[in-house]
């Protein structure tokens, strides 16, 4: 085995073709609703579930997906608008003030978005900011000196919330446009003596069409291109449109002929050299050749990745057939990331029972979807992700989280199981009673248990692990089969008790981790 | 599956309640492997890895004042004179003070002059990237790849233990086999299995959240995603439940038992623990340190007296840690089964910066320390050469930076092989190819007590040398025998392999064939014992 092969293995990448994407048109039982709500979304309330059981998995996913939401209002407060002096430029003791404000209005942004998370009004829209965040990542403490001012974060968070619909190339677009990314991905220190290539590498082999589809030399072009984006990110720099605003230098622009990937930027006049004219064919111009020369390549990278996202983040266990498909209806849609959405959830492969509770839970997923099971809110939950290893807007590494099997080690699974069971403390008798109630048949022990247990579990427990869950409730609640009824309408202690009791058994179920 | 020895248990059942249906009580839930019936893991040696992380300055923790001149021109204001470094006269070294002074038991001085320290020079790579992070990846995976963009998602540990345990996480080791002191498993650890051990901060704490974590629910038999997903899963909550109590129970039966000083830096309080766990019994195989950041040092590196600040503070640090920590060993009686390396992402500039620091450079260099049994204490490489690229084209390279001398992981292939019995075949499946061991060990085996190091004993001839490049290698096989042949560069890369495989009895006499000029060495293993001679090729 030669070295090249040797590195082909790390990531080990079988085909596996199995299955055509075909729509799914039964009307979604209980089981698949609760499916749906946990991969699109970050977990079901009882609520959800049932406004969508009965429904066609279209008529669901076009109802979850959130078409007309673009965000909440911009929120009034320091992080979202206030500039700071460049800490690096000062002297220590001013260093460090400054950047305690930053990481101040950080974790309070943080904070902000996780609370959209939680929000149940539209439960796939921060999702796909999330699943868009993590293919365009970007680190608040980016090396081991820097910090992206929060305002700027917060920008490229309403961007990925604002597109997360639209097609891929106009978020492409608008991303590349953010001050966070322009600081983060070295454009702003870009000029015509000394294109900085870190963006457009990235941008190709990151954001959009993966390594081995491109040259060093359309790295080097496509650089020039991007010569003279800037953001007004500090106090005392030039602020031509107001703080985190994005601007163009047209002194740092290199005007020169450029080419790339074997078609031509032509150079321009001096009087040509505008922001809206290089905007208009170089920054655009790039993306518009990326898409037409490799819409191909472009639409089998996402496609892979929200398949990964959303179904199953082993990448042994691709399914070539199915991702084919689905990256050519998204290439042919003009990459439409609501195609794309739409077409993963409404499939017949999603609705697989094999696909049910193959996804080990993200911190985001653990925390917000217990949360969410039980109608609490966890005001710890920032500080709960971050111990979990995914801190938001501040991944490892430009090359994102690891994902998959990194996310549970023994670090993090005692963590997991600490954290779940301060979750399920804040519920109070009113919301497990609620969540009992809303359980069909809850005043037979038996169809209580299973209800339960469905809320709790991606896929059916064996009959023994049930049984003895039952006997759990049973010896809690000091009631059987026959005094269940009375002692769950009368809401009393000891069934309370014996219900919170039975959720704490559950965390430590393997299958609790799963989705 | 291949399925070996196993030890079954239920002792973690404990957990489970009185309420389990009968049918699951005492079911063997999963199977648990002693660590030293892991096949190539049967021995009782112990691996400790301490990173400096931030990219430590090489130029002034060993001082090139063999060339003092050229030294204090690119050093003018953060030099450490002659008079204040610690001159090893055996070698014509020149230590830090920091590295001597305040630290017990005579310091590096004293290691070196025991035969416990190895210093290895100019350890590096090709075309080394200053970025942290990414050279950082490069260090922590083992693999070398001209693409920069390549994503790293295991390490070269991690690979390694990895292949060991054919079954995990059907059946997991008894005790981690390695463990990270304090954050996030790092990517040294990462196998495509999951993490190959674990992160601890505090032994109380671990147990705390830990204890009792095993699943009450059983494991699945099946093969589907599902159930290997649900497997994985599992096997964590068991770890985390035995490997939370075995560390607890290690720490406070070891506790007691150090006999050493340690001092109140952070190294030498995290190798503190390490020891305790290593004499309250835990058979954990590899322990990690990361040291963080405060090596990445542009600024105000150093104060007037070249003794205090941020880079002789850290020099403090590490030189405290390894002596306590090696004292320790010693006095408890343990020391020949520890051995460990120090490693830092990158070097620094050789010229300064305008603000009394450096900036992010290449050619590193690291320590190695064991007991002078199986070390191979001294000084590995040749002097950094510091003229300038215009005057001397094997100098500083055109960005004013030193040139590596040896690829990163022959360290790692000495401590694969002669610390845990690793083959030939297991480092080609760690690194995608093999490596010449640096040499700063020797073999440590509970079989086998082998000490050989790296000599040809006149077991090959190898003619002519100087060679024009074609040359033949003969020798003579008395038995059967396992070979690995094979031809290295002057960093330790491989060039060739010309032999692998089982060879019968007798003579052989190969002709072999290097078209470019410089340095090799030629290597033939035969059943595990190697043999290594130099041959120049002038053309």
């Amino acid at each position: 085995m030669d070295k090249r092969d040797f590195l082909k293995t790390l990531v080990v990448n079988h085909e596996n073709p199995t299955m055509p994407l075909n729509e799914f048109t039964t009307p979604l039982s209980r089981k698949n609703a609760i499916h749906l709500l946990r991969r699109m979304g970050f977990g079901p309330t009882l609520t959800e579930v049932s406004s969508i059981v009965g429904k066609t998995p279209a008529e669901a996913v076009n109802m979850l997906i959130g078409a007309n939401y673009f965000g909440p209002a911009d929120p009034t407060a320091d992080w979202v608008n206030t500039p700071e002096e460049n800490p690096l430029e000062q002297i220590q003791a001013i260093k460090s003030e400054i950047e305690g404000r930053l990481n101040s209005r950080y974790a309070q942004f943080v904070d902000w978005w996780a609370s959209q998370m939680r929000n149940d009004s539209n439960p796939a829209a921060e999702k796909f900011v999330l699943f868009l965040h993590s293919i365009w990542c970007i680190q608040y403490s980016y090396d081991t000196t820097a910090l992206i001012p929060p305002p700027l974060l917060y920008r490229n968070n309403k961007t990925l919330r604002k597109y997360r619909l639209s097609d891929y190339k106009t978020l492409a677009l608008n991303v590349s446009l953010d001050g966070a990314m322009i600081l983060f991905q070295s454009l702003y220190y870009s000029n015509k003596s000394k294109p900085n290539e870190n963006y457009m590498r990235e941008l190709m082999e990151l954001f959009t069409m993966g390594i081995g589809n491109y040259t060093e030399a359309d790295i080097r072009e496509g650089s020039r291109a991007l010569t003279g984006w800037r953001t007004a990110a500090y106090v005392g720099e030039p602020f031509p449109f107001g703080y985190f605003e994005t601007w163009f230098d047209s002194t740092a622009h290199d005007i020169g002929a450029k080419t790339f990937m074997k078609e031509t930027i032509a150079a321009r006049e001096e009087q040509d050299n505008t922001k809206d004219q290089v905007l208009e064919q170089e920054l655009k111009g790039i993306l518009n050749i990326m898409f037409d020369k490799r819409g191909t390549e472009i639409s089998k990278f996402i496609a892979n990745k929200a398949i990964r996202y959303f179904i199953y983040s082993n990448p042994a266990s691709d399914d070539s057939t199915f991702l084919n498909e689905l990256a050519s209806d998204f290439k042919n849609s003009g990459f439409s990331l609501t195609t794309l959405f739409t077409k993963i959830f409404t499939s017949e492969y999603f609705y697989q029972d094999i696909i049910k509770g193959i996804q080990i839970k993200t911190p985001a997923e653990f925390i917000i979807g217990l949360e969410k099971s039980l109608n609490v809110k966890y005001t710890s939950r920032r500080t709960a992700m971050n111990a979990l290893e995914q801190e938001l807007y501040n991944p490892p590494n430009v090359g994102s989280w690891k994902a998959y099997r990194t996310w549970v080690n023994t670090k993090t699974f005692p963590l997991r199981v600490k954290y779940a069971n301060e979750i399920i403390k804040l519920a109070t008798k009113t919301e497990i009673f609620d969540l009992a109630y809303a359980i069909p048949n809850y005043q037979s022990i038996n169809e209580f248990m299973l209800g339960l247990e469905e809320i709790f579990f991606p896929v059916t427990l064996p009959v023994e692990t049930s049984t003895m869950n039952l006997n759990f409730l049973k010896n809690e609640s000091k009631l059987d089969a026959t005094t269940w009824a009375a002692g769950i309408n009368g809401k009393t202690d000891d069934v309370y008790n014996a219900i919170v009791f039975v959720i704490k058994k559950f965390v430590q179920y393997p299958d609790f981790q799963l989705t | 599956m291949k399925r070996r020895n196993f030890l079954h248990t239920t002792a973690a059942l404990s957990a489970a309640t009185a309420l389990m249906p009968s049918f699951l009580k005492g079911k063997t839930f999963f199977d648990v492997i002693p660590n030293e019936k892991i096949a190539g893991f049967e021995g009782d040696s112990i691996t400790i890895i301490i990173e400096m992380f931030g990219g430590n300055d090489g130029l002034n923790t060993i001082i090139p004042l063999h060339d003092e001149k050229r030294y204090l021109e690119l050093r003018p204001n953060i030099n450490v004179p002659k008079e204040l470094a610690k001159n090893f006269n055996n070698l014509d070294l020149f230590l830090h003070p920091n590295l001597v002074d305040g630290v017990q038991n005579g310091g590096f001085i004293k290691m070196l002059q025991e035969g416990k320290l190895a210093i290895v020079e100019g350890i590096g790579y090709e075309n080394p990237n200053l970025s942290h992070f990414r050279s950082e990846e490069l260090w922590l995976s083992g693999i070398n790849t001209a693409n920069d963009k390549q994503s790293f998602y295991e390490g070269w540990l991690g690979r390694f233990i990895a292949n060991r345990l054919p079954n995990y996480p059907i059946e997991i080791p008894e005790h981690p086999i390695a463990m990270q002191i304090g954050g996030q498993i790092n990517l040294m650890l990462k196998s495509n299995k999951g993490d190959m051990g674990i992160a601890l901060s505090d032994p109380t704490e671990f147990y705390n959240l830990g204890n009792g974590l095993t699943p009450i629910v059983p494991a699945k038999t099946g093969t589907t995603n599902f159930d290997n997903e649900f497997n994985f899963v599992h096997a964590l909550g068991r770890q985390s439940d035995m490997y939370s109590q075995a560390v607890y129970n290690a720490y406070n039966a070891g506790k007691g038992k150090l006999k050493a000083t340690y001092s109140g830096g952070y190294l030498s309080q995290q190798l503190k623990l390490i020891a305790s766990l290593i004499a309250g019994g835990l058979k954990t195989k590899v322990y990690f340190i990361k040291l963080n950041t405060n090596f990445d040092t542009h600024v105000q590196q150093t104060n007037g007296d070249s003794t205090t600040g941020q880079h002789p503070a850290m020099l403090s640090n590490v030189a405290s840690g390894i002596c306590d920590f090696m004292l320790d060993s010693q006095l408890q009686g343990w020391s020949e089964r520890v051995a460990g390396f120090t490693f830092s992402e990158f070097g620094r500039r050789a010229y300064e910066n305008g603000s009394r620091g450096t900036d992010h450079g290449a050619g590193s260099m690291l320590f190695a320390f064991g007991d002078s049994k199986y070390l191979n204490s001294g000084f590995y490489g040749e002097k950094p050469n510091l003229a300038d690229f215009s005057v001397d084209p094997k100098g500083l390279d055109e960005n004013g930076n030193l040139r590596y001398q040896f690829q990163y992981q022959r360290v790692y292939v000495d401590f694969l092989e002669n610390w845990f019995n690793a083959t030939s075949d297991e480092i080609k499946a760690v690194f995608g190819t093999t490596y010449l061991p640096m040499g700063l060990l020797k073999k440590r085996t509970v079989d086998v007590e082998s000490t050989e190091t790296m000599t040809n004993n006149n077991f090959f001839k190898l003619y002519p040398n100087p060679t024009s490049g074609e040359f033949n290698v003969s020798f003579e096989l008395t038995k059967n025998s396992n070979v690995f042949a094979a031809i290295y560069d002057v960093s330790g890369s491989e060039h060739n392999v010309f032999l692998n495989g089982n060879l019968t009895g007798g003579n052989y006499n190969l002709p072999i064939s290097i078209t470019t000029n410089g340095n090799y060495f030629v290597n033939i293993v035969v059943n595990g014992k190697r043999y290594v001679t130099k041959i120049s090729v002038v053309k």
